[in-house]
């Protein structure tokens, strides 16, 4: 049921109605009276029906123009609903943590069930309706408490989160969750806790606790590393790994090298399950094979990256607006002939010029189709304009670099980027640019922009030739920053000096998951340059020119300009080209059961080569099938190990590219569910006070009574008077005013 | 005085409130895909003639500004040819010539500036005081070329080349040429532009054609030239501009 009101607008909203009613009233009359004396003595004779018909029109007009000025809008108010059914869903946690007896016998379950059953009482006081179910690897309905804590067998998983997201859709007033908080399926707590914030549905949790002595699981899951590098660079390698720990501790990890141990480090365990990586940077060296085995606990798992002497890099560089940079930046790839560069130019700037690598074609305009970005590992977009950039074209570079390529976003010019803001481009870099609403900013640069135009030298300097005032400000690398492989682009080994840049745009925000790789060394808040991974290529934004001037501002036999261009855009391209990876997917490998691998980084369509090791030395070719997700190179494979101790799986693919990981088969699977870990109540706690709910461990009060404060009515109010259709009517009322006197001779 | 009818002022009323929004977000566009923003610099020597016709250099500065998005200021510098710095800070330097730049150093500097990526656009004035033999001209910048880069060459830059429609199109390749006193004279007019070339870069540009004549003296002096020779100058300097500016460096 909705509620229908009429409000005036503009200043004539804060008055009394009877006040602005009065206020239109009189200054109707006046106009009317007026518009009657002035067709009263015209200068010409005037029937009286004209008279009327010319003041009648007049009038009119008068009257509509006054319900413009009072911008009357209609009101819509949809009444909340009086007696709203306010239900409480009440899940309770069937998994097998919490059915395992402790030394006495007691089971989590029936800890938390005890707990419930003293607050429950207030709960049916709050709520009028309790509905019931039970979760584990999945949500079921229950009839009753008792139906939902003894029906069935306890899960092998706990399906935490997913059960809690599936209980939302049944838009419950509250959630009760009698559980040990222990997500063994991988769901990330954090998202969860962001959806369960918005959502705003109090969850409150029943902790089940009992005094089970805890164990751990490790699993050394991958180690992603890039399939090629280049001779005498610095790359990044990572292991993935995956730990369930009973308290904190320390976990010791390897890499080694060739056969030779390269870095060591602990990595801190907390209490619960743990998703680690742990990135290291390897120097490449001469030109051959590289194995990197990374060692943690009883696992190693290892990948080969080929050190090559060059390789073939085709960047696509389209420039937006006439400059410099393009002349520069050619001239700094050019110096390696590795670099293929196909230069192209905005057609609105109407250059008839581009660049093509021999035996190529540029394209005539930056395509609108990924597939035709597809065959170059860069695209760099020089200096931009969102009104130059089509819907399809910007689709096409967000789709190119999602499947693997690399995009490098430049640009000095805060008007420009600003354009961008909200655009499916900006989305996918590193950094939010600022928005054309933002007035402070606008003020400012407006500002900017009348100095920078009518700034002339002074005196006679304007006929003389004077000098440009002009300063470079340098780069710096972001303060408190671990050092990376990418800080060869800076500095160090070269001793290059810092690149210097003339112009920035301004950065609203840098992206969660972004790298900042440089600032501006006088001003540390203005971000310089970052990068993200996007799908599975990896976009990146300068927000500098294109540093033509710092090329120009050091000595000829300086090369610090050409290696920072080269490094920065092989940098883009290193990390989604990685290499083999194998990756084991069941947790804890157990006799008899099988074990889950998956192979990534192979070239769609060639064939990879699966053997698992058995202990005692006996190979055993693996089937490889394709796996049901949408990128290609995705594979899958299982075995079934008939015998417990070490066992190797090892994965090469066509073109020699191998990869391997060895795990410990024990004799009885040790999952995280059955690892006895302690209850997270402390994460339970944090989670239920983040929804407005709480911890119940005993009597507790529920914050949302039955009859709770109203919300107040949603207002949605829509403008009368700003119609084509009244403007129309005031200039059709006036044209045949305007009509009428010509015919009676007025004009 | 012409009177005015009310049709006639209402006419233009409507033509006016129509057309300026057009013209002003034409003009908006334009401004809306400049670039860096960049400076139009001399290079002073010590020839008494160094800045010669620059009073006109700010015609060519909104030439620029008209007709292409370049971001270029609207009013012009100058860079001593002794002071690196100052010329490094343009990547661009128009110049009457480098026959008289005779210094060691001041030779270097202008070898550096090129290495470092510049751009150099020499034009000789077509008056007999300055430039009293085109051919001697042209050897003279080719004589300091050879001694500060002796890496670079000269050559003739054909007519098919880039440089004559990467932006406007110049007709048959041949570059405009401006005459003293507008007297035809045939052995100056065969010279086409040469490139001043380092591997296949084009590093300066090397011109008898008097283009700074052209877009000063038809402005000056109007009847040494035929109507809109101005433009051509000012068009074939775009052109040059426009591909040292796409070219690598």
């Amino acid at each position: 049921m909705t509620h229908i009101e009429w409000q005036f607008g503009g200043w004539l909203r804060d008055w009394p109605l009877l006040a602005a009613l009065g206020l239109l009233a009189v200054l109707a009359i006046v106009g009317i009276a007026g518009i009657l004396w002035s067709y009263g003595r015209t200068n010409a004779v005037l029937a009286t029906h004209s008279r009327r018909w010319l003041a009648g029109l007049r009038a009119a007009a008068l009257l509509l123009l006054l319900l413009c000025l009072a911008n009357p809008a209609r009101v819509e108010e949809a009444a909340a609903p009086k007696h709203a059914i306010r239900r409480l869903a009440v899940l309770v946690d069937r998994s097998a943590s919490m059915s395992t007896p402790d030394h006495r016998g007691e089971t989590r379950l029936a800890v938390a069930l005890r707990r419930w059953s003293q607050a429950e009482p207030t709960a049916q006081r709050s709520f009028n309706a309790i509905s019931y179910a039970r979760f584990a690897n999945d949500l079921q309905p229950a009839k009753s408490l008792a139906d939902a804590a003894t029906a069935g067998t306890p899960g092998t998983e706990t399906h935490l989160f997913a059960a809690l997201r599936q209980a939302y859709t049944q838009n419950p007033a509250a959630i009760v969750c009698l559980t040990d908080g222990l997500d063994t399926s991988g769901d990330d707590p954090a998202a969860f806790a962001a959806t369960a914030s918005e959502r705003g549905v109090p969850i409150y949790f029943v902790p089940g606790e009992n005094r089970l002595q805890g164990g751990s699981t490790l699993t050394l899951r991958e180690v992603r590393m890039p399939s090629q590098v280049l001779r005498q660079t610095r790359f990044t390698t990572t292991a993935v790994l995956e730990s369930v720990a009973a308290q904190d501790r320390s976990l010791p990890v390897e890499l080694w090298v060739n056969g030779k141990q390269w870095s060591a480090t602990t990595l801190p365990v907390r209490t619960g399950r743990n998703e680690l990586s742990w990135p290291v940077t390897v120097a490449s060296g001469e030109p051959g094979d590289l194995t990197l085995e990374f060692r943690a606990g009883d696992q190693t798992a290892a990948g080969i990256t080929r050190v090559v002497e060059s390789r073939t890099l085709d960047v696509l560089y389209y420039q937006g607006a006439l400059q410099w940079g393009c002349r520069f930046l050619r001239g700094a790839l050019e110096s390696d002939p590795s670099f293929r560069l196909t230069a192209l130019m905005n057609p609105a700037l109407h250059v008839h010029l581009m660049a093509a690598p021999a035996g190529g074609r540029a394209p005539a305009d930056l395509p609108a189709d990924a597939a035709d970005l597809k065959r170059y590992q860069v695209v760099i977009l020089a200096h931009v304009f969102a009104s130059q950039l089509s819907l399809s074209q910007q689709q096409a570079l967000v789709d190119y670099v999602r499947g693997g390529g690399s995009l490098l976003f430049i640009s000095p010019d805060t008007t420009a980027t600003e354009q961008f803001s909200g655009s499916a481009l900006e989305q996918m870099l590193p950094v939010v640019f600022a928005s054309p609403n933002d007035t402070d900013e606008t003020a400012r640069r407006q500002m900017e922009r009348e100095l920078s135009t009518h700034t002339t030298p002074e005196g006679n300097d304007f006929f003389d030739g004077g000098e440009q005032n002009i300063t470079l400000k340098p780069f710096a690398r972001p303060a408190g920053a671990s050092p990376t492989a990418l800080d060869g682009l800076f500095s160090g080994t070269n001793g290059d000096p810092l690149p210097e840049f003339c112009a920035n745009a301004r950065v609203r925000a840098v992206k969660a998951g972004a790298q900042i790789l440089a600032v501006n060394a006088r001003n540390p808040s203005d971000i310089l340059l970052a990068r993200q991974p996007f799908g599975r290529g990896f976009a990146a934004a300068l927000t500098t020119d294109l540093l033509w001037r710092w090329k120009l501002s050091l000595p000829s036999g300086s090369h610090a300009v050409e290696r920072f261009w080269q490094q920065l855009l092989l940098s883009l391209t290193a990390s989604p080209a990685d290499g083999l990876r194998l990756c084991r997917l069941t947790a804890s490998p157990a006799l008899g059961t099988p074990v889950a691998l998956a192979i990534g980084g192979a070239s769609p369509g060639d064939p990879v080569k699966l053997e698992a090791v058995s202990p005692r030395g006996a190979r055993q070719s693996l089937s490889v099938a394709e796996a049901a997700e949408a990128d290609p190179a995705a594979l899958q494979a299982a075995f079934t190990p008939n015998l417990t101790g070490r066992w190797e799986v090892r994965a090469t693919d066509a073109s020699g590219q191998t990869a391997s990981v060895t795990f410990p088969v024990a004799a009885g699977s040790a999952s995280a569910e059955l690892s006895n870990l302690p209850a997270d109540v402390a994460g339970l706690r944090n989670l239920a006070e983040s929804t407005g709910g709480s911890l119940v461990d005993g009597p507790a009060t529920f914050d949302h009574p039955m009859e709770g404060p109203a919300k107040p009515p949603e207002r949605l109010p829509e403008p009368l008077w700003n119609s084509a259709l009244v403007l129309a009517a005031l200039l059709g009322l006036y044209a045949t005013e305007l009509i009428l006197r010509r015919r009676w001779k007025l004009l | 005085m012409n009177s005015m009818t009310r049709a006639d002022f209402l006419k233009r009323l409507l033509a006016g409130a129509v057309g300026l929004p057009g013209l002003a977000a034409l003009a908006n566009d334009l401004d809306a895909l400049r670039g860096d923003r960049v400076g139009w610099a001399r290079l002073k020597t010590s020839s008494p003639y160094w800045n010669r016709h620059s009073g006109s250099d700010p015609v060519l500065m909104k030439f620029f500004r008209d007709e292409t998005t370049l971001n270029i200021d609207p009013i012009w510098y100058s860079a001593e040819v002794n002071n690196l710095a100052e010329m490094c800070k343009y990547p661009f330097l128009f110049s009457q010539g480098i026959g008289m730049v005779a210094e060691p150093a001041a030779r270097r500097n202008v070898a550096e500036f090129i290495r470092r990526g510049g751009f150099l656009m020499l034009d000789a004035c077509n008056h007999h005081d300055v430039t009293p033999d085109f051919d001697g001209f042209i050897r003279d910048q080719a004589a300091v070329f050879a001694d500060a880069l002796p890496e670079a060459r000269m050559v003739q830059i054909p007519p098919t080349h880039e440089i004559f429609r990467c932006y406007f199109q110049i007709p048959d390749g041949r570059p405009p040429h401006t005459f003293m006193g507008g007297v035809y004279d045939a052995r100056k007019a065969q010279h086409g532009l040469n490139g001043m070339m380092i591997g296949r870069r084009m590093v300066a540009v090397v011109s008898v054609c008097g283009l700074q004549c052209g877009w000063d003296h038809v402005t000056a002096h109007p009847v040494v030239a035929p109507p809109g020779h101005d433009q051509e100058c000012m068009r074939m300097l775009v052109n040059i501009y426009v591909y040292a500016m796409m070219q690598g460096a």
